[in-house]
């Protein structure tokens, strides 16, 4: 005879963000607090490259606590908390870039001051010693490596950010983006190649030092 | 930014970034290094593609002030609030609904309980009132113990209401 039990759900087994948003659910307010705090940065570094603006970003960090908080009481862990979070970013990053796009604004990317406005009379003025020499370097490679990463298309640059700052594998970014396996794979093959074909002047006619890239 | 790698070169591309990233069984892992011994120009494409990937370190990591995370609770509180009043204002309203409608039904109810009863009794005067030509002589019925002549007054009328 075989006996069914309904399934119980063994919280020592969640990752501990799970287990957090399962206190979420509850209503526990600290609960949600410490996910504010464990993920802010990470989101917002993801989001601050992905749409280009600091304000923007944190707008729309905002906006993802928000949805994940009004999910709470949906919430399933049946994946890692992160992909889930990641998840509803996406989402919110890509109705923002539509809605951009509905409004026809021009400046889509980049608030990142007199730098990014004009990267190139940057590293002039660096270069006639106006600024001190290990500032530039930091400063320079920053901004060439920030130009880099706008070169790829949203796609690429949001399984770039996925892949090597949340250590994401291919199946969670998969998730995250709701696209298959392959065409991750695929997708950080083309993103890779395009950031090595942007950096590569940087890094093979000197204008980088030689020890960042060892 | 268009892929300027050619086509055929794709699957190697694929192959050594998820070599890269980790993404290879353990076969594909040893066919690919043993390829990366034997051939200087794959092994160079993997270290140009390993050092740009080591440049996006320079990218300035995003920190949170202390003000974006308390901004960002009590948005979220205010939010929780706003819903819960939402919530409550609704099944207030929902509540209402529902008591006006049980009164409406129990009104309902009664009125037609009234106008059952009402018309209930009604008929039981009408009977009354249908026999009452019967009733006012009925001493004098009882008297006649011809049958046949009670049924001929009744069929001349006799005993129904004018």
């Amino acid at each position: 005879m075989v006996t069914t039990e309904s399934p119980r759900l063994n919280l020592d087994s969640l990752d501990p963000d799970a287990r957090l948003m399962m206190r979420v659910r509850n209503d526990d307010a600290a609960a949600f607090e410490e996910l504010v705090r464990r993920y802010q940065n990470r989101l917002l570094h993801v989001l601050r490259n992905l749409v280009g603006s600091q304000q923007q970003a944190e707008d729309l960090a905002q906006d993802v606590f928000l949805r994940v908080y009004r999910a709470r009481k949906n919430y399933e862990p049946t994946a890692k908390f992160a992909t889930w979070l990641f998840t509803i970013a996406n989402n919110v990053a890509s109705n923002a870039r539509r809605s951009r796009s509905r409004r026809k604004e021009v400046n889509v990317i980049g608030d990142s001051g007199a730098v990014a406005a004009n990267p190139l009379e940057h590293m002039a003025e660096a270069a006639s010693g106006a600024m001190p020499a290990r500032q530039l370097d930091k400063v320079e490679r920053a901004e060439m490596v920030k130009l880099a990463m706008e070169s790829l298309n949203e796609r690429q640059r949001m399984a770039v950010l996925l892949s090597k700052f949340e250590g994401m594998s291919y199946i969670d970014i998969a998730e995250t983006m709701d696209l298959t396996v392959p065409a991750i794979k695929s997708l950080l093959s083309r993103a890779r190649t395009n950031l090595r074909l942007a950096l590569e002047p940087y890094i093979q006619d000197g204008t980088l030092p030689a020890d960042s890239v060892e | 930014m268009n892929d300027k790698i050619p086509k055929n070169q794709d699957a190697d591309l694929e192959q050594l970034v998820a070599y890269l990233d980790g993404e290879l069984d353990a076969d594909q892992v040893r066919q690919l290094e043993d390829r990366l011994m034997s051939d200087a120009q794959f092994q160079n494409q993997l270290q140009k593609l390993q050092r740009s990937w080591d440049l996006l370190d320079e990218l300035p990591r995003e920190v949170a002030t202390e003000s974006f995370t308390k901004t960002t609770i009590e948005m979220v509180a205010v939010k929780a609030s706003d819903d819960l009043m939402a919530a409550t204002t609704a099944f207030h309203r929902k509540r209402t609904r529902l008591q006006w409608l049980g009164w409406s039904v129990a009104l309902m109810v009664c009125a037609g309980s009234f106008w059952g009863f009402r018309s209930w009794l009604g008929r039981h005067d009408r009977q009354l009132v249908e026999d009452l030509p019967v009733i006012e002589n009925v001493d004098m019925y009882r008297t006649i113990d011809d049958i046949d002549f009670l049924l001929s007054l009744d069929q001349e009328g006799l005993f129904r209401t004018r």
